[in-house]
């Protein structure tokens, strides 16, 4: 296959990045059917302590303003909070990934000590079902202890943020999910997604991937539980923000009218590279957890600045926004490439082997091939 | 008493503060608040000067020294702006006096 080479150009200087990404762990307690980074977990090895030390000392003096620590389960480590600490000491903020399923009181009280609180910008627990009968079936073995964590944190006013990763197991559980998470747990808010197909979910598929017409379904469901908590059902990906673009899409064909959103017709979806880094458990630095393959160095033998400003896969990452998709193979005659942003880059590599292609998973072109129309 | 001009000043050392390319000036950066300011070139000589802490009268004189041909009250006026910008965001906080 051949990739379109972008247009050459002298790229400017980059603003420094603002966050971070970091996989503090690649232990975990549990053995989730969709989860993304199975492989790398069993694959590389944990650094220690004082490694992750040093790094957070790096950050400080780059200034860089929050950092996302997940795993991996986080609460694995047994040096968490030692760490937690580093991030603190070096005036950034954070946010937390966790399955819950390990949060006690005692872990929930540590969060009291200094400024851990303040600094805290959410924690996000995943739920996948109503019950352990549909939570386990994704996330074995985990529902009654994952809930009990939710409630602890709940209970003590952190910020937290449930995210429902829609599945074939739980699809047509996701009004009893939403009606407990939002009325029974008083959640204020839940996100969903969809399983990705990366890691486990490769070895799962048939448990785990929507089929289209699945997805449709899944897009019904969320239109309705949307009209009946207004506001309260969020999605950065999967169905929910797959029909949103959609819609969007539609608009601007029949209008002309274009979103503001994102930039039409060219490769232009996702911003993450313009100011953000990821780190793997091993500390090898990659442009997002989802283009866990790129590897960009490692941060006990490279210069984040230099990665930063001058690692070709990353300006190449970044040039693909100027990138037509009427020359991107496969959309070169598309009717919607005037409309489309090509979507995940991190997907679109994980299913091509190129991130200069279009996510096939999120194509609207394929979506209205297999199913019927969108929800009105 | 003119409690005013009495008044110390110290940079929040809980604030991070990324310079940007020479003459571009700096952001700054309050984790504790979530909140960001883009200052310029003299609002970075001054918040150098507040690594320690300083009054009105010494943040006049660093700039004095920095811009011999500025007129003093457009002088005064930056370090005035500049007190008036960064204390709101806990940027820069007063230093209490021992009683």
């Amino acid at each position: 296959m051949t990739t379109p080479e972008p247009t050459p150009t002298v790229l400017p200087v980059i603003a420094p990045f603002k966050s971070v990404e970091i996989a503090l762990t690649g232990t975990c307690n549990l053995r989730c059917q969709y989860c993304y980074y199975a492989n790398e977990m069993v694959a590389l090895g944990n650094l220690p302590t004082e490694t992750w030390l040093t790094f957070f000392n790096e950050l400080g003096r780059l200034a860089v303003q929050r950092v996302t620590l997940t795993g991996g389960e986080i609460f694995t480590r047994r040096d968490f909070f030692t760490l937690l600490d580093g991030v603190i000491a070096n005036r950034m903020r954070y946010s937390l990934i966790t399955n819950g399923t390990l949060v006690d009181e005692n872990i929930v009280a540590q969060f009291d000590v200094g400024k851990r609180r303040l600094r805290m910008d959410s924690i996000q627990v995943s739920i996948d079902g109503s019950s352990a009968d549909v939570h386990d079936l994704s996330r074995p073995h985990s529902f009654e202890r994952a809930l009990r964590g939710l409630r602890l944190l709940k209970k003590a006013n952190l910020p937290l943020n449930v995210r429902v990763t829609i599945n074939r197991h739980n699809l047509h559980d996701l009004e009893n999910v939403a009606a407990m998470l939002l009325e029974e747990v008083g959640l204020p808010s839940i996100s969903t997604n969809s399983a990705m197909p990366m890691g486990a979910a490769c070895a799962n598929q048939e448990d785990i991937a929507l089929t289209p017409a699945e997805k449709l379904e899944a897009m019904h469901i969320l239109e309705r539980l949307s009209a009946k908590y207004p506001g309260r059902l969020q999605a950065a990906a999967g169905p929910q923000a797959n029909q949103k673009m959609y819609a969007e899409m539609e608009h601007a064909s029949k209008t002309g009218e274009k979103t503001k959103r994102w930039e039409m017709g060219t490769l232009s979806a996702c911003g993450c590279i313009f100011s953000k880094l990821a780190i793997l458990h091993d500390g090898t630095v990659v442009p997002c957890h989802i283009l866990h393959g790129v590897s960009l160095g490692n941060i006990t033998t490279d210069s984040l600045e230099k990665i930063w400003q001058e690692h070709p896969a990353l300006q190449s990452l970044r040039a693909r926004r100027v990138i037509p998709m009427s020359r991107v193979p496969g959309c070169e005659t598309c009717k919607w490439n005037s409309y489309c942003n090509g979507s995940c880059p991190g997907m679109a590599y994980e299913v091509t082997g190129d991130f200069n292609r279009a996510n096939p998973e999120d194509c609207y072109r394929r979506f209205l091939e297999q199913t019927t129309n969108l929800p009105a | 008493m003119n409690l005013v001009n009495t008044a110390s000043y110290q940079a929040n050392p809980d604030v991070s503060c990324r310079e940007e390319e020479p003459g571009e000036g700096a952001i700054l950066y309050n984790p504790d608040v979530d909140a960001v300011l883009a200052i310029n070139n003299t609002s970075l000589l001054l918040w150098r000067a507040l690594a320690q802490p300083a009054t009105r009268e010494n943040l006049v004189a660093c700039l004095l020294a920095n811009y011999e041909d500025a007129p003093a009250d457009q002088i005064q006026g930056d370090v005035e702006a500049f007190l008036a910008a960064l204390l709101p965001g806990g940027f820069i906080g007063e230093v209490l006096s021992p009683a």
